[in-house]
């Protein structure tokens, strides 16, 4: 019969399997950390556009379909701390539709560290069309030095004219990892062309 | 009974293997790490921003206020295009002032805003042609365009290509977009 070798592995050969293995995690690490961050920014980015692609069109096939012949716009604060922009826009078909901002920011980290007293004000977002509510997508959330929520995703800018007759609307989103670089945008000539 | 040959691999048949498989890995590598550049470079490419912004620039072409004389479309036809301009809006100034409102909002660069034959060719030939007058990305927007020879659906005779000049966090990016336009 033949002879099998039965000696197993030495300690020295363990020793070098381990040396390799640990040599080729320290090497794939970052590589897969990189790629890891990647992927998430590549998500975010996705659920961003989606949200803005489907509020954009919805908004803007109103806007082309029906005609805008007038706009106006006013911003408010409820008992909520909550800004509201309110903009009205009429139709040539004599329908009218609002699109409606709602922000409350809560203070960032530097604001907090300063300021422990007073009301605390949890971020909130809500963009509202036609009576219909668009809330922002869930990208997780933490909290500051006072206990209020920071959410993720915030809306950071709100920009709204009507000079010239071109009804202007940006609202600016805001990621830690994609920072500005995405928002809403809405122009449309009033009442012209 | 059949003796086994129970010796492994030699050194020297690992190392062809290895040699092997890095040389189809680096050439995967060499051949689509580009397309990661060309998927983000596209990014910027008919983006909804520009396509409604250049829905808006289409139809003061279109308006009936929007001068284009048969000058004009020798122009395009000899050239491959002309330049749009808000100053081609014959009689109201006020629908002057909202065509100017309208690129800047949009972020439309007034300098590019081309109208060139639904047929992308001569105008292709053009900027090929004179290489020093075209950003490098506007060229390569225009060299990733179909040539659309089999002509519009809707009786289009003319294209609009404009470039959107975007500015956040003190950072400039550019938007590139086409529509046909019935005139």
């Amino acid at each position: 019969m033949k002879k099998l070798n039965s000696k197993g592995l030495t300690i020295v050969e363990i020793l070098i399997c381990f040396v390799l293995v640990a040599l080729i995690t320290v090497s794939v690490y970052s590589s897969i950390s990189t790629f890891n961050n990647k992927k998430n920014v590549e998500s975010y980015k996705e659920k961003i556009y989606t949200y803005k692609n489907t509020l954009t069109k919805i908004i803007q096939d109103d806007l082309i379909k029906n005609g805008l012949i007038r706009a106006s716009y006013d911003l408010t604060t409820d008992s909520n701390n909550i800004e509201i922009y309110t903009i009205n826009l009429s139709f040539r078909d004599g329908t009218s539709k609002s699109l409606i901002i709602k922000r409350r920011l809560a203070m960032d980290f530097n604001e907090a560290q300063e300021n422990k007293e007073g009301v605390k004000k949890d971020d909130y977002f809500m963009i509202e069309y036609d009576q219909i509510e668009y809330p922002l997508p869930d990208f997780g959330e933490y909290q500051n030095d006072r206990g209020e929520t920071i959410k993720d995703l915030r809306i950071n800018n709100i920009i709204v004219s009507t000079n010239s007759n071109v009804l202007t609307v940006y609202i600016g989103l805001y990621h830690p990892d994609l920072s500005t670089r995405y928002g809403i945008s809405l122009v449309c000539p009033i009442n012209s062309f | 009974m059949r003796k086994l040959n129970n010796k492994g691999f030699m050194l020297v048949e690992t190392l062809i293997v290895a040699v092997f498989l890095v040389t189809i890995f680096s050439i995967l590598y060499t051949n689509f790490y580009p397309l990661i550049g060309e998927y983000e470079r596209r990014e910027f490419y008919d983006d909804i921003d520009s396509k409604y912004s250049i829905y808006w620039i289409k139809r003061i072409v279109q308006s009936g206020s929007y001068r284009l004389t048969e000058a004009d479309k020798t122009t395009i036809d000899r050239n491959g295009f002309i330049k749009f301009s808000c100053n081609n809006i014959i009689g109201d100034e006020d629908q002057k002032a909202t065509c100017q409102e309208t690129l800047t909002r949009t972020g439309a660069d007034p300098n590019n805003i081309y109208i060139i034959d639904f047929v992308t060719s001569d105008f292709k030939y053009a900027v090929d042609n004179n290489k020093s007058s075209y950003d490098e990305d506007l060229r390569e927007y225009i060299n990733y365009l179909p040539e659309f020879t089999k002509g519009s659906l809707n009786g289009a005779q003319f294209r609009l290509i404009v470039v959107f000049h975007n500015t956040k966090d003190d950072n400039d990016f550019y938007s590139y977009a086409t529509i046909e336009v019935k005139k």
